[in-house]
């Protein structure tokens, strides 16, 4: 399935399941310049934070590293740079501003933070992903 | 304590960031460790200034208005200090 299938309608936020089976979100990253970037983002649903991206891609984005942290992923714990990062899910929403984390090996996921509020549906059957 | 704000720009490496703010944490742990246990800390490493809280965002921006310029380690005050989990 193509990224073009992301549908914003009516307030809700459409996605995708992947071939992989990852649950993915658009996400409008605003980068310091102004630019918008627009990126699939994979759900966590361990992660309690809001969001973590690719080192490069953090970097591109122009953001302040704000230093480090320690984060566990699986049975190992890693260092990750945290930026300040303004976002918008689904470019339906105001933009605001998140910790982000810098240093994972895929491009983009989000997790609690990012979906606080709001409700989630996800058919693996129709293979539709709706956050309302 | 330093002066409030650190006016050097410091760009730490990660290994090198963590080094350094680990002591600072390991005299929290024991001080504070009970009592505020899995909570987050967020250490500035040249003043040794620390700043306490329960949300990370809340925490970094605090340590950001007294050290502007500064780069920060953060940890939770538990056996695990790590912040977040991913997977």
């Amino acid at each position: 399935m193509e990224k073009h299938q992301l549908h914003l309608q009516d307030g809700t936020i459409h996605g995708r399941i992947d071939e992989q089976g990852r649950v993915l979100l658009p996400v409008i990253v605003i980068a310091a310049d102004g630019l918008e970037l627009e990126i699939e983002a994979a759900i966590i649903l361990q992660f309690a934070g809001a969001m973590a991206l690719h080192e490069d891609v953090a970097r591109r984005l122009g953001w302040r590293r704000l230093g480090t942290r320690r984060v566990s992923i699986g049975f190992q714990t890693v260092l990750m740079d945290h930026y300040l990062g303004t976002i918008s899910l689904g470019g339906r929403l105001e933009p605001s501003q998140h910790v982000v984390l810098g240093g994972i090996k895929d491009s983009a996921v989000i997790g609690q933070k990012m979906l606080s509020g709001r409700s989630l549906r996800i058919d693996f059957g129709n293979s539709t992903v709706v956050l309302d | 304590m330093a002066e409030p704000d650190s006016l050097a720009n410091k760009n730490y490496p990660r290994e090198e960031l963590d080094s350094k703010c680990w002591p600072i944490f390991q005299r929290l742990m024991e001080e504070l460790g009970v009592r505020y246990e899995n909570w987050i800390v967020v250490i500035e490493p040249d003043s040794g200034d620390y700043f306490l809280g329960l949300d990370d965002y809340e925490v970094l921006n605090r340590a950001r208005k007294k050290h502007p310029r500064a780069q920060f380690f953060a940890y939770r005050l538990a056996d695990n200090p790590a912040v977040d989990t991913l997977a």
